[in-house]
């Protein structure tokens, strides 16, 4: 058999060359030219061995072929055992996501239709007299700056996202521009589609931004209710917009103020108050 | 012919006796398929070469196996587990493509 070729470039990767050339176990030569030093030189590789030679020759084939046998077929079967539990054990967690997440849905749906029933009854108890009136528009603007009930304006819609690759947006950027938008005069904000109440946080949990505990995504659309031009004029102003103003130059940074003419802004979730304090004189 | 015989039925033993794995020889199990592969054509090349010797075709495939363990356990140990396995894999590897090329050779002759 000829020497298999070595390429060029190995030639001087000694270590390669040595896993290269001739790969059969060398131990196979040195037994066939013990057999032939025994047998005499002139008897070829391939003779008839002696009697007993032959049989512990079979025996260890047969010894060998079962282990090598027994490797394959084990691994065999455990591959097959392995592959279909991952894959269960994949799905079942997949349903289950997909079960919590149905159920969160129906829970939320069934919070909703609950919160429009008592705000329902409120106004049923409370209209009719003068005490009564003034108590629900109390109430009324409570709950608009509490966040619980859904609003529709006019106002503005804010579009923030990275320029590049890089994360130059952070939660901190964010924070700075609700606040700005607050300070502009803001009757209603939201993030994502998530609307802020007192008590809504925008965080950073690695790569993701959380707005009230709920992952956004980019590009972070911040919805604004309030009157447009007024809040626009003021929002110049802050230090939200001079920062991202400042990103738009140096990173890239997308960043655009729109007017709209009608935002709907779903009810915020607020923690349930867990201290009522009547106040003194009412 | 017997040594074919003798490797059907060790798969078919090790596929009806259906064996718990344990855990901690798991990371082994696909070492010891390429080391067992390895064994096989070196000792169909041997044959072919005429010059097969049983003795060392079981050696050659036990030491192969435990050595290739060894160093799999070796890399766990020094925490570059997964490059040392790659390394077993690579040689081996070699050796059963190369070995593979020579039956072939004996067989088509080319």
């Amino acid at each position: 058999m000829s020497e298999p070729r070595v390429p060029e470039p190995l030639r001087n990767l000694e270590p390669l060359r040595n896993l290269l050339p001739d790969l059969l176990d060398p131990g196979y030569a040195r037994a066939a030219a013990r057999r032939r030093s025994v047998r005499g030189p002139g008897a070829p590789a391939h003779a008839a061995p002696p009697p007993d030679d032959r049989r512990s020759q079979r025996v260890a084939l047969v010894v060998g072929a079962l282990l090598v046998g027994l490797v394959l077929g084990i691994a065999a079967d455990d591959a097959a055992a392995r592959a279909p539990g991952a894959e269960q054990a994949r799905r079942g967690l997949v349903e289950d996501v997909r079960d919590a997440r149905g159920t969160t849905d129906e829970l939320s749906e069934q919070a909703r239709g609950l919160a429009a029933g008592v705000q329902d009854a409120q106004r049923e108890a409370l209209a009719g007299d003068e005490v009564g009136e003034a108590a629900l528009d109390t109430l009324r603007r409570l709950e608009l700056t509490a966040g619980t009930v859904a609003v529709t304006g006019p106002g503005l819609r804010i579009t923030v996202a990275d320029g590049g690759e890089d994360r130059t947006v952070l939660d901190r950027d964010l924070q700075v521009l609700v606040n700005s938008v607050w300070a502009s005069g803001a009757e209603a904000v939201a993030i994502g589609g998530v609307r802020l109440h007192p008590t809504a946080t925008v965080r950073q949990a690695g790569g993701a931004v959380l707005v009230d505990n709920r992952p956004t995504a980019q590009p972070y659309v911040i919805e604004v209710i309030g009157d447009p031009a007024g809040l626009h004029t003021r929002l110049v102003d802050t230090e939200g917009y001079g920062r991202f103003a400042t990103f738009t130059q140096v990173y890239g940074t997308r960043f655009t103020v729109e007017t709209a003419q009608s935002l709907t802004l779903p009810a915020g979730t607020p923690a349930e108050p867990e201290l009522a304090r009547k106040e003194a004189g009412r | 012919m017997i040594g074919i015989i003798a490797l059907v039925v060790g798969v078919l033993v090790g596929l009806w006796l259906d064996p718990t794995v344990p855990e901690w020889v798991q990371p082994y199990l696909p070492i010891a398929v390429v080391a067992a592969l390895d064994a096989v054509l070196g000792g169909l090349r041997a044959r072919l070469d005429g010059i097969f010797d049983g003795k060392v075709f079981v050696v050659s495939f036990v030491s192969n196996v435990v050595i290739a363990a060894l160093i799999v356990l070796l890399g766990d140990e020094l925490g570059v587990g997964a490059q040392l396995s790659t390394a077993v894999v690579v040689v081996l590897g070699i050796r059963i493509f190369a070995n593979a090329a020579a039956i072939r050779r004996h067989l088509f002759g080319a």
